[in-house]
């Protein structure tokens, strides 16, 4: 239980301070690394906010996906000029 | 005579002159800030405009919420329980799609009384599965808390809901309030065998709450439990354990 609510806060402090979740177009890569933060902090808060585990890992995984195809298309639309 | 053998005494007395074959409940589902546990997040709920993004998300999914109904359908023996969306088009793909999966809109629970079974299917990543379970009369405790929810007197009563995270075992305590008048034993959830039907649930932060019920003659005809693979809840939690581990080290 411990472990989820640091996580949580973990997750909730690094969302609140990046500014968004694209990446700056004058350094785009194909870094997953905010991905994978977000969908934790999001299954975490998911379990605080009642869910069942599959329920929150699903979202989790709704966002990830949705942030691994914003990081693919921002890095590849510049990677590809 | 103690209050649940009454009760039980009123619930055959009426569902032996009952006249109506099969219901149909229509449910809304709202959500229970103060269930959650969490302080911080609490405050973040009550106060979203300095809520983090995560939070806001969230909250938005949560609105959408009164956007879905869930439907019952019951015979004497036998129910379904499962969710209309009734979220505009235009809604954001994100936010809705957190709204279906708080509400389980896509799930469906199959109820049976006799042999005592509620099959539960559901999707997880696009695969299709069946949770089996049943509860039984003695899995209840009914309580001597009554009120009355549209015209009907219902009672008291909770159980204990098992959930495995990471395979071990946690219990979360259920109440539902039914009414007697109502010889149907079904309600929302995968929630059922109340000597009534359960017109309020009170599941973790969510409470679904009955807003109509139609009652017909006749029997109505019931799909049946679609294909899926079949999954104990622990096995499902140790596929999660899994699939975490494999997002990690990817």
């Amino acid at each position: 239980m411990k472990k989820v609510l640091g996580l949580t806060f973990v997750a909730l402090f690094m969302m609140s301070t990046t500014s968004s979740n694209f990446k700056k177009i004058e350094d785009p890569s194909f870094n997953y690394d905010h991905c994978f933060a977000g969908a934790e902090g999001y299954e975490a808060l998911g379990v605080s906010l009642g869910l069942d585990a599959e329920a929150a890992y699903a979202v989790g995984n709704t966002y990830f996906d949705k942030c691994v195809l914003e990081v693919d298309f921002i890095a590849g639309s510049y990677w590809s000029q | 005579m103690n209050r649940t053998s009454y009760i039980i005494f009123i619930f055959l007395l009426v569902a032996n002159s009952y006249a109506q074959q099969s219901l149909t409940v229509d449910y809304k589902i709202t959500f229970n800030s103060q269930k959650v546990e969490n302080d911080t997040i609490k405050k973040h709920l009550n106060k979203i405009e300095d809520a983090p993004e995560v939070v806001k998300t969230y909250s938005k999914g949560i609105a959408l919420l009164s956007s879905i109904k869930m439907i019952l359908n019951a015979n004497q023996n036998s129910a379904v329980f499962t969710g209309v969306n009734q979220m505009d088009n235009d809604v954001n793909p994100f936010e809705s799609k957190l709204a279906k999966i708080m509400s389980e809109l896509e799930t469906k629970y199959y109820y049976n009384i006799k042999p005592n079974e509620c099959n539960k299917w559901f999707k997880f990543l696009n695969k299709k599965y069946i949770y089996k379970d049943s509860i039984s009369i003695k899995n209840w405790k009914i309580t001597n808390q009554s009120k009355t929810i549209d015209k009907y007197v219902c009672y008291l009563a909770t159980t204990d809901y098992v959930e495995y995270v990471n395979g071990k075992k946690q219990l979360h305590k259920v109440s539902a309030w039914f009414a007697p008048e109502i010889p149907f034993r079904f309600g929302p959830r995968g929630f059922y065998n109340l000597p009534g039907l359960i017109l309020e649930l009170n599941f973790k932060t969510l409470i679904y709450t009955a807003t109509q019920i139609k009652f017909h003659k006749n029997s109505q005809e019931l799909e049946k439990v679609p294909k899926g693979e079949f999954i104990s809840k622990e096995e499902l939690s140790y596929k999660i354990a899994k699939l975490k581990e494999e997002r990690k080290n990817n």
